[in-house]
């Protein structure tokens, strides 16, 4: 039941909202408006410069139909399933090495955290010299170190997209810094007890770390899949979606549409569609949390 | 209490005075009003930017009564940009085809004015006899003018005229009508230019890169990827690609294109050509001895280690040769508010004078005849060929040529995305020109016809 409110209390409230309506009036004009806006455009034929005209569910029929669409559902998906699991294994194995009291710590946190500041447009140009097929530092060490000669990485069909997700890992500090908070937040005293019981190390990650870091990992792994479905930076700077759309994220599909091709309203039903799938993602994963994360707090009432 | 609250009040001042202090209203001045603002869409090129600047300083120094501002943004995002100022109402006033969509994409949308009554009107000083008539047609849609050509750019063969020397081959003609400049023959030239230096295995110099697109190499080969009409403004209803001449004519011109990598070897593959776009425009790196394509390949500073040259395209097949010219007409928007302060700047910047000072200062050629040994004097500081050659360069490079299909055929961008996806697993070796040819045309079949549902057709 609501109690009621003294006028200081009232007065208060109105300064609250007075405060804040910088960002709630933001956020209606610049973001909930384009979001109900481009609901509306993806019924409608629209090219941006001429106004919309309604044509019902056809940019989502044309959807269906369109090999494109299709195409980069598929190498996104291909990205994501690759890119999330492997970037949450190597950051966690990464953040535990760190954990393991070293000398030094602060900096090893730095080294691994820096490319995550770097500007995404800046990362994909350094890395289009990584993976050039004669002269980038990968296919010269592949050579060197196994005499293998590298494939054309970013000018292949086939490489294309595992270059990206190699690039991918490049961005892992972020997870590690919170894997690393995480790993220290758990009770030295459940590893100790454990050793008591006999415990060796794997048995102690499997039974203690893995557990105690499950809200953690879901976190990462819901952030990390809503991530990949959305790179846009790489693929529009380094490949242009090629060759032979091998490369053709979801959302850079959507830009061209949007912003090359002029068809706003196709591009509009794209982003709905993403943001179906994106919730239907979400949304099983959380479903499906209960039977793998573990939260201390419910386990103690 | 009344403290506390005293800090809330200066807080809920500061918040709502830099709410109105941000505004532009606020800082508004009363006598701006009296003079018309034009506003200019440009495109960030790092060498038209500080002339263009130039320009507006001058015009504005000397027309008080109008404001010329120019809103620069980078090449990728212009059309972006100039599309979303339409869409918020506040259109540039003068804006161009600097990136992917063409005059004809905004003729289509209605986007930019018929200029044929402004021109008549100002005949002296416009003087529209003084454009080749090339340029003028790539400003034309179904028969209206729709901008004045400011920036041009011309096709021809580009050459480092250093490897020759070094290999000992004659450089390449100057005479378009030299029947003995064959396809046959540039491909033995790239042979001898193209060379393993370090003897590694790999090939270090490559003999010749071409850098036409597929509808130009088309025409080339005697062909077209579209009717005729499609050039004027008329939207493709689909690739002219089922009349057999026009399909035989590319499917060889694929093929020729695709030997010169995996064949005969004289051009680098995707990745190599990537590799070298990296270090600079190809012909600048000292890695490629030929280039056929837009006059690009030498603007601004050229390495002074080697000498350049430049000369006809040579004869694909007998009799046929069909070059592009690349014309950038200044449009101004049909809905500004001062269309006529809007043809002063435009009238300015198309004139002698102005066109003069941009050749002097980017190097690059001007649509106006007039100035033609203004621009020869400018390039041949740095080109072998005499200024006679040069001279005969550009009159066949201006006689041969039409319009670039991106700027006259409606919806262009997404076609040529589709095209360049498809023809990627040629290039990559992995498919033949026929195969690639056949699904090609279905793919871009349907990207016409997605582009004919957006326009309601």
């Amino acid at each position: 039941m609501k109690t009621k409110m003294g006028p200081m209390a009232k007065k208060e409230e109105l300064y609250f909202y007075l405060c804040i309506s910088p960002w709630i009036i933001g956020f209606l004009i610049f973001i909930a408006g384009p979001i109900f806006a481009s609901l509306f455009f993806s019924f409608c034929n629209y090219d941006v410069v001429t106004s919309p005209d309604w044509v019902g569910i056809q940019n989502y029929k044309r959807l269906f139909s369109d090999p494109l669409f299709w195409q980069s559902l598929k190498v996104t998906s291909y990205y994501s399933l690759v890119s999330v699991p492997l970037g949450i294994a190597l950051s966690l194995i990464i953040a535990i090495l760190l954990n393991q009291n070293i000398r030094g710590l602060a900096w090893f946190r730095t080294i691994y955290y820096m490319p995550s500041v770097i500007s995404g447009v800046a990362v994909s140009l350094l890395w289009m010299w990584i993976f050039n097929p004669e002269f980038g530092i990968l296919n010269f060490l592949l050579w060197k170190l196994f005499h293998i000669q590298g494939p054309a990485w970013l000018m292949s069909e086939e490489w294309v997209i595992p270059a990206l997700i190699i690039m991918s890992l490049w961005g892992i500090g972020g997870d590690i810094v919170i894997y690393l908070a995480g790993l220290q937040g758990i009770p030295t005293e459940l590893y100790e007890a454990a050793e008591i019981d006999g415990a060796n190390s794997f048995n102690k990650f499997l039974n203690i770390t893995i557990p105690m870091m499950s809200p953690v990992l879901l976190f990462t792994l819901i952030m990390g899949i809503l991530n990949s479905f959305q790179v846009f930076t790489q693929a529009y700077v380094m490949t242009g979606g090629g060759p032979h759309y091998a490369s053709l994220f979801y959302v850079l599909y959507i830009y061209q549409n949007a912003f090359q091709f002029f068809s706003m309203g196709y591009a509009s039903a794209l982003s709905w569609i993403l943001f179906l799938i994106m919730l239907a993602l979400t949304a099983l994963i959380f479903k499906s949390s209960p039977l793998w994360v573990y939260y201390e707090s419910t386990r103690e009432r | 209490m009344a403290r506390r609250f005293q800090g809330r009040y200066i807080l809920v001042v500061l918040v709502i005075g830099s709410v109105i202090l941000s505004s532009p209203v606020a800082f508004a001045s009363p006598s701006s009003a009296q003079k018309a603002k034009v506003t200019v869409l440009w495109r960030d090129d790092p060498q038209e930017v500080p002339v263009l600047d130039e320009f507006i300083k001058d015009f504005n120094s000397t027309h008080p009564n109008i404001t010329v501002e120019a809103i620069v943004v980078p090449y990728d995002e212009y059309d972006p940009k100039l599309f979303s100022m339409w869409a918020a109402g506040t259109p540039p006033d003068i804006f161009w085809c600097a990136a992917e969509s063409g005059y004809v994409d905004h003729a289509i949308r209605d986007m930019n004015l018929t200029v044929d009554p402004l021109v008549n009107k100002d005949k002296d000083v416009v003087n529209i006899e003084d454009f080749y008539p090339a340029a003028i047609e790539g400003a034309t849609f179904r028969g209206e003018l729709k901008g004045l050509p400011f920036a041009q750019a011309y096709t021809a063969l580009f050459y480092n005229a250093t490897l020759f020397d070094d290999a000992g081959i004659e450089y390449p003609t100057t005479d378009w009508e030299d029947e003995s400049w064959t396809w046959d023959k540039l491909v033995e030239i790239a042979k001898k230019l193209t060379k393993d230096i370090d003897g590694d295995g790999k090939i270090d110099q490559y003999g010749f890169l071409d850098d036409r697109d597929l509808f130009e190499i088309a025409w080339a080969w005697g062909g077209d990827m579209f009717d005729p009409n499609v050039y004027e403004g008329y939207p493709p209803e689909k690739l002219a690609l089922d009349e057999l001449e026009n399909y035989n004519a590319l499917l060889t011109a694929l093929q020729e294109r695709a030997d010169l990598v995996h064949k005969h070897k004289v051009s680098p593959t995707p990745a190599t050509q990537q590799v070298i776009e990296q270090m600079g425009p190809p012909l600048k790196t000292g890695k490629v001895g030929m280039v056929i394509g837009g006059d690009w390949a030498i603007w601004g500073a050229m390495p002074k280690n080697y000498k350049w040259g430049i000369g006809a395209v040579p004869y694909s097949v007998p009799g046929v040769k069909r070059v592009c010219l690349y014309t950038d007409p200044l449009e101004i928007a049909r809905t500004s508010k001062y269309p006529d302060e809007a043809w002063e700047f435009v009238k300015y910047l198309v004139s002698p004078p102005v066109q003069k000072t941009f050749i002097e200062e980017t190097g690059r050629v001007s649509s106006r005849p007039s100035l033609r040994e203004e621009y020869i004097e400018e390039i041949s500081s740095f080109i072998v060929n005499t200024e006679q050659e040069l001279d005969q360069v550009l009159s066949g490079a201006f006689k041969y040529c039409q319009e670039d299909a991106e700027h006259t055929v409606f919806g262009f961008y997404k076609l040529q995305f589709v095209w360049t996806s498809e023809t990627d697993p040629l290039w990559l070796g992995k498919k033949g020109a026929k195969e690639v040819l056949d699904a090609m045309i279905v793919k871009v079949n349907q990207a016409i016809e997605e582009n004919l549902r957006s326009i309601g057709k």
